[in-house]
């Protein structure tokens, strides 16, 4: 039975239509990466690479939330939910498949990035780094797709899924593109991340509140919802959300706290920290042996080594019990009010471990080996908001939330934050344009950015049309 | 198995169920009590709340108010579930896989004892024979519905909750499924605005407008509610129609 339901899940995602696709993105992908070497120029190549981003970005959503890679099929939801299924057999057949096929779609995606990564800047070891994170990652959302009763929030998942990957390519390859020289590249990388960033944060939370009364959620837990009121004020999903946006501008890189979070969940955090030593080591080894002798290059080498070890401590001693990787998932299930309360007191512990200490270090670092921009700006960018979440969840934790009311307010000082955070998102933006010299270079970028948004939005009636009709369909 | 004694002499019981989606209040206070081998229609017009209602049986749902039992447990107990057989609205079976594939695999799941032979009587029954090796995507969508139906059937379920089973089917296989549901044994709940359909596959009806229950009783019963030449269609408009406006 076991190979039988493995063997036809395989073929209910991943369909011969849908390999051409990838392998086709893959293809325009390579080409585009390898301009420089067929005449093209330094534009091109920058082009190929941020185009890259884009493919990244748009195809995670695709699969994601239209196609049949990651999320739940229509057919999971009239024929496999509705039957009583349980048991070891399913998930590790669900596990295995969703590793088969998200490795597969990685694989043949990240084929040209990891190009662009050997080319423009680093050897061997940090590449095998890379694809060691990479591979945690698939395998973290490998875990939280393939778990049964986590399948039944796919939607939720499949979002998360794409801020994931999102940002697990997209930070690491604005620093790599910064590193090797390709500015225009990483200015419109990053802007893209922001952009896209927020305008899914957007569209997310004026969706999301469709997922509000996720009716999994309701059932598994009803125990914990004898307050209803608590929980309308703010859906999961939106917390969830309110998170990852916090991560993104904290610089912590999503990836890692997917493998944390999945791990988490799954182990209770019996495998998190040898996991993350390990990631990390592998990290260091690729420091090592790099032998980086350029402030640029130490830079973002810096940024990621120390958040990752800070995460890899913070997470190992506070993770039982705080760790807001578990919040993340627990929010599904939880009332609003004890999420914010716990989540409050996660933010608190973490913000004044990791965050900060970081940041301040990189500033110092920053003056000591001479101004530059970049620094700078991801100290502020890393600093500021953190204390900004300090003083909110201060001021929420001496009110002591309890009610709904207590649930608005926390969503007004969310909003207020993200406001706040926008000054320093443009910044950031105007600042790395400024350092772009040549108008040819930004025009071809703005051209790209603004085909691949036009593509994006282009998708809008389609998306909201499949979450209307999830909404309907009430399985989310 | 936790089994609730007061609903136990019931195949499905709601209480006072209530569904919000947003504003909109797509059920409002209705109590549904079917009892072993009854097979109920539930009449309404189109976005009475019977689909709502009906996921709401099954387990799909949860409402924000009532309860649900299937034979007096949760309806997304284990035991619930493998009792039930829920067909869906436009049902959809997984377009990649051959018809026998899907029933394969549904089947499997379901833990199905002799799936060969279950899955060769209901395609013979629903005359999908011809098509097994097909896939699904490159069926009619009148074939679909028969995959579908198959597939909602294929673990024998004792307890049949279908959203429109007759949806997309040409005639003569309208009444081959009208047959097979005559012959079967158990509890029927089928959601449906015609009242023809609900006549052949029911002898209960229940109709329902706006999320509340207007009326419920035997089709005998309804069809004595006439008045003079009245047709049973115009019985069922009538009450219908009698439902205050904004309630």
């Amino acid at each position: 039975m076991y190979l039988l339901v493995l063997r036809l899940l395989i073929r209910t995602r991943l369909s011969k239509a849908f390999l051409l696709f990838i392998v086709l993105l893959a293809f325009v992908d390579i080409s585009l990466s390898f301009s420089g070497s067929f005449g093209g120029g330094t534009a091109q190549s920058a082009f190929g690479a941020t185009f890259i981003l884009f493919i990244y970005f748009i195809t995670f959503t695709a699969v994601t939330l239209f196609g049949n890679g990651l999320g739940m099929t229509k057919p999971d939801q009239d024929f496999l939910l509705p039957s009583s299924i349980r048991g070891r057999a399913l998930n590790y057949a669900l596990f295995t498949v969703q590793l088969i096929s998200v490795s597969l779609i990685f694989i043949i995606l990240s084929f040209a990035y990891s190009i662009e990564l050997y080319r423009f800047t680093f050897r061997a070891a940090l590449l095998i780094g890379n694809f060691a994170m990479l591979g945690i990652s698939l395998a973290s959302l490998s875990v939280l797709v393939s778990d049964y009763d986590l399948l039944h929030r796919a939607p939720i998942f499949a979002a998360g899924s794409i801020f994931l990957f999102s940002f697990f390519f997209g930070f690491k390859y604005s620093l790599f593109a910064i590193a090797s020289g390709h500015i225009y590249s990483a200015t419109v990388g990053t802007a893209v991340f922001f952009a896209l960033l927020i305008f899914l944060g957007i569209r997310w939370v004026n969706t999301n509140d469709l997922y509000v009364r996720s009716p999994r959620i309701e059932i598994r837990k009803k125990e914990t919802f004898k307050d209803e009121q608590s929980f309308i004020g703010f859906s999961p999903s939106k917390a969830v959300f309110w998170h990852f946006f916090n991560h993104f501008f904290s610089g912590r890189p999503i990836g890692m706290s997917g493998t944390v979070m999945a791990l988490s969940y799954r182990y209770r955090l019996k495998a998190t920290i040898p996991v993350m030593v390990a990631a990390n080591a592998v990290f260091l080894s690729a420091v090592i042996y790099f032998k980086p002798s350029s402030l640029t290059v130490l830079y973002p080498l810096l940024i990621i080594f120390v958040v990752y070890l800070s995460f890899a401590v913070g997470g190992g001693l506070y993770g039982s019990s705080f760790s807001v990787e578990r919040l993340w998932l627990s929010a599904m299930s939880m009332p609003f009010h004890i999420y914010v309360r716990r989540m409050v007191a996660a933010q608190v512990i973490q913000s004044f471990i990791m965050e900060i200490p970081v940041g301040a270090a990189i500033v110092v670092l920053a003056f000591i080996y001479g101004s530059s921009l970049f620094p700078i700006l991801i100290a502020v960018l890393v600093i500021t908001p953190e204390s900004v979440a300090i003083l909110s969840s201060l001021s929420i934790v001496s009110k002591q939330p309890q009610t709904w009311e207590n649930a608005i307010m926390v969503r007004r000082i969310g909003l207020k934050r993200m406001i706040s955070l926008l000054p320093y998102t443009v910044i950031m933006i105007a600042g790395l344009l400024l350092s772009v010299l040549s108008p040819l270079y930004a025009a071809l970028e703005a051209v790209a950015l603004a085909v691949a948004l036009y593509v994006f939005l282009s998708r809008k009636n389609y998306w909201e049309g499949m979450v209307s009709k999830l909404a309907e369909s009430s399985y989310i | 198995m936790l089994v609730d004694s007061n609903f136990s002499n019931e195949a499905i019981s709601a209480v006072s169920i209530v569904k919000s989606f947003k504003e909109r209040k797509a059920i409002a206070n209705l109590s549904i009590s079917i009892p072993e081998g009854r097979r109920v229609a539930l009449l309404g017009p189109n976005g009475a709340g019977k689909s709502t209602a009906l996921k709401i049986i099954c387990g799909i749902l949860k409402p924000d108010y009532g309860e649900v039992r299937i034979r007096g447990m949760e309806p997304n107990s284990p035991e619930a579930k493998k009792a039930l057989g829920f067909l869906p609205e436009d049902a959809s079976p997984y377009p990649t896989l051959s018809v026998r594939e899907n029933l394969e695999y549904i089947g499997a799941i379901r833990g199905t004892e002799n799936l060969g032979g279950r899955i060769d009587e209901l395609v013979s029954i629903l005359g999908i024979s011809e098509y097994m090796k097909m896939r699904v995507s490159a069926l009619s969508r009148g074939n679909r519905q028969k995959v579908s139906v198959a597939l909602s059937l294929i673990h024998r379920p004792e307890i049949m909750v279908m959203d429109e089973p007759l949806n997309y089917l040409d005639i003569p296989t309208q009444e081959s499924l009208i047959s097979l549901f005559s012959e079967m044994k158990g509890t029927f709940l089928i959601s449906t605005h015609i009242m023809s359909i609900a006549e052949k596959l029911t002898d209960h009806v229940i109709i329902i407008s706006r999320g509340q229950e207007i009326w419920s009783g035997s089709t005998d019963e309804l069809r004595n509610m006439g008045h003079g030449q009245e047709s049973i269609e115009q019985i069922v408009s009538r009450l219908m129609k009698s439902v205050p406006t904004g309630s």
